[in-house]
């Protein structure tokens, strides 16, 4: 699903990736952990293609996105990815079920589309708030819309940046694990980046940063030979 | 959903701000479709306020003023010249037509003019009448459309003048001059007079208060040389015993002639009880035979001692360079009105697209292309400036035909409100490409940001 082959990554003088080859399974869940700073979320941008290495190749469900053009990737993007949030960033104008019917790519008659809206709103129990405004909804409430935005379209891959990082326990555990569900149900290969290791827990895999960024590698063994 | 769609939900979703912006734009493009018809109005007017009337010959003086006040009624008239004249000019062989006019009295406000019912054949052609005939005889009137509804004339209605002085006063208070009434105008006489006049034309009709000023008329009167007094209090009575009689009314000509009284070009005469050495006439306006015949009849009668002779078109277009001096000097003002208006428009869409940054991050990471996401960022600039140009247009044509007939009684000016002046589709193509460019920019900066950038902003 996911290919990584000798990926590099700098901002000017800094490298920040250093990932020689990394590989991810179809319908694999990982979570991805390490402190800050280490590159989670530049690699996650660079997955989902909005970000480019400078070298190396970076293939997801087939296609060769280190080599795309820009609108090339707006295309994979709205086709292959599915972006969450940790702000969830729901269009504020839109109600939460306008903020689904703006993103979902225009496939299939508008009655298909808005019956599929409604099978995903009563799968993750908002089917009564799919009319208010994202300001209505609670952040436990925001962030299953920007789930269901996210998933809806069933992208062969599943990108999430700290999705519970602004909730609180309870609601992140439970929000975790219907992301978890979700990505399952549909077949869809789903990367969290996560600081919460008891969250992480839930993940079937979990890949620490220091087990395949190289640089991160080097700079520990610096550090323990100053 | 649709571009349309989701620009307008954004729109209703900052509808203050949009608000304001759509105000901004629709009263700079008001103002500026104001001003469009206006100027277009006043040289539509301008250029065919005189017809086939060439030549105008009167007193000496302004030659804008002679035409002005002969065509437009505008101004004090300049003097009077001799019957005997316009009888000579009528037998030229350069004159194809030419009518005398004697004019200075009126009725609640609305001038009073003697001129023989033929020229509204030889200017108006094959117009009819909105109802009755022209005037024939002594005290028969024809009277003009605006006059006839502002006044509620009808057929068969009779009135009285009031007469019309030009007087000053020096510092005593005591009249000094005067002239002879077929070439006097109310309301452009000075200060004291001026009052005088004024009351006088807002009480016509009503006997005993023009009475008080007609003392003062009386008075002026007396003052004149060479036999005014003799008629000074026979004036008075004249006016007030003189009969108008409405005959017909004028259907709307879209000129000054919709202002007026017109009755035979003798009621001055009879007012004023003129024997025949007396008789004078304020104008002569003349259809020449031929350019020519225009050119030999004026040196003609400007060889004559106290009378000029004034091309029409000429007069008109120096009244036209005025105004355009004066819309120049307002197009200067509006340009600095569209300056703000473009200023409010700029903030007001960098303010939204501001507000907006996350979300065009967002539309570029779920993957809508640079066309969607600049066509809902500059789309939302365009859609207001196209809502504030319609509604200024609108609100323009409306103000328009809400002060057009008061413009037109006071001033003269005939707004067109229904119908698009030359330059104003030009005007709103104008907005629309400054709504544009106004948004391009600030577009166009978001969008090159890195999106990950305006996540974190």
């Amino acid at each position: 699903m996911i290919t990584i082959q000798q990926l590099k990554k700098s901002y000017g003088q800094q490298t920040i990736l250093d990932i020689p080859n990394w590989t991810v399974e179809q319908g694999d869940q990982v979570a991805l952990l390490g402190p800050s700073g280490c590159g989670k979320s530049t690699l996650l941008h660079i997955l989902g293609g909005v970000l480019t290495a400078e070298e190396g190749n970076v293939i997801v469900a087939d296609q060769l996105i280190s080599k795309m053009s820009e609108a090339a990737r707006d295309h994979y993007r709205s086709q292959f990815i599915g972006y969450v949030f940790q702000d969830f960033y729901l269009l504020p104008s839109l109600t939460a079920k306008e903020n689904i019917e703006w993103a979902l790519p225009n496939q299939g008659s508008a009655l298909q589309r808005r019956q599929l809206i409604e099978q995903w709103f009563e799968r993750v129990g908002l089917s009564d708030q799919m009319n208010r405004y994202p300001s209505q909804l609670s952040r436990g409430q925001q962030q299953r819309v920007a789930m269901i935005r996210a998933l809806i379209h069933t992208p062969p891959l599943v990108i999430a940046d700290e999705p519970t990082g602004s909730l609180d326990w309870e609601t992140a555990s439970h929000i975790m694990q219907l992301l978890l569900e979700l990505s399952k149900e549909k077949g869809m290969t789903l990367v969290t980046v996560t600081h919460d290791l008891h969250l992480a827990e839930l993940y079937p895999t979990t890949v620490h940063m220091t087990e395949i960024n190289e640089m991160l590698k080097r700079t520990a063994e610096k550090g323990v030979m100053v | 959903m649709s571009v349309l769609g989701y620009i307008v939900r954004n729109i209703k979703h900052r509808a203050l701000l949009s608000l304001l912006t759509v105000m901004a734009v629709t009263v700079t493009v008001a103002i500026f479709s104001l001003l469009l018809m206006s100027k277009e109005s006043i040289e539509h007017g301008a250029q065919k306020g005189y017809g086939p009337f060439e030549l105008v010959i009167g007193a000496e003086g302004s030659e804008t003023q002679l035409v002005l006040n002969t065509f437009y009624r505008m101004g004090a008239p300049l003097g009077n010249i001799s019957y005997e004249l316009l009888q000579q000019v009528e037998g030229s062989e350069h004159v194809d037509q030419a009518f005398g006019i004697t004019s200075g009295d009126q009725y609640d406000g609305y001038p009073i003019v003697g001129l023989e019912a033929a020229y509204f054949g030889s200017r108006y052609e094959d117009r009819v009448l909105d109802s009755g005939r022209l005037h024939q005889t002594t005290g028969e009137v024809t009277v003009g459309f605006t006059a006839a509804q502002e006044l509620g004339l009808k057929i068969g209605d009779q009135f009285t003048g009031a007469h019309g002085a030009v007087v000053g006063f020096d510092e005593e208070g005591h009249t000094t001059e005067e002239e002879y009434s077929s070439g006097e105008e109310y309301g452009s006489g000075q200060a004291q007079g001026e009052v005088h006049s004024a009351e006088a034309a807002e009480h016509g009709q009503h006997t005993e208060e023009l009475h008080v000023d007609s003392e003062h008329i009386e008075e002026t009167h007396s003052d004149t040389s060479d036999g005014a007094e003799h008629h000074g209090a026979g004036n008075h009575d004249a006016h007030h015993s003189f009969i108008y009689t409405v005959v017909g009314i004028l259907p709307k000509l879209n000129s000054s002639d919709d202002r007026a009284l017109f009755t035979t070009m003798d009621y001055a005469w009879a007012v004023h009880d003129s024997d025949e050495a007396e008789r004078e006439v304020t104008t002569i306006i003349v259809k020449p035979s031929s350019l020519l015949g225009l050119q030999m009849l004026k040196q003609q009668m400007d060889a004559h001692s106290g009378v000029q002779a004034a091309y029409s078109s000429k007069a008109i277009a120096d009244v036209l360079n005025m105004v355009d001096s004066g819309s120049q000097l307002m197009m200067i003002m509006m340009a600095i009105c569209t300056l703000l208006a473009a200023t409010s428009l700029v903030l007001s869409l960098a303010a939204a697209i501001q507000e907006r940054k996350r979300d065009v991050g967002l539309m570029r990471l779920v993957g809508k292309t640079k066309r969607y996401i600049l066509l809902v960022t500059i789309g939302e600039g365009v859609l207001l400036t196209i809502i504030g140009a319609l509604l200024g247009v609108v609100a323009g044509h409306i103000a328009g035909a809400i002060i057009s007939k008061q413009l037109f009684v006071y001033a003269g000016i005939q707004l067109q409100p229904w119908s698009m002046a030359e330059y104003e589709l030009l005007m709103i193509l104008g907005a629309l490409v400054l709504g544009s460019l106004a948004s391009l920019g600030p577009a166009m900066k978001v969008y090159r940001t890195d999106p990950i950038t305006l996540f974190r902003q």
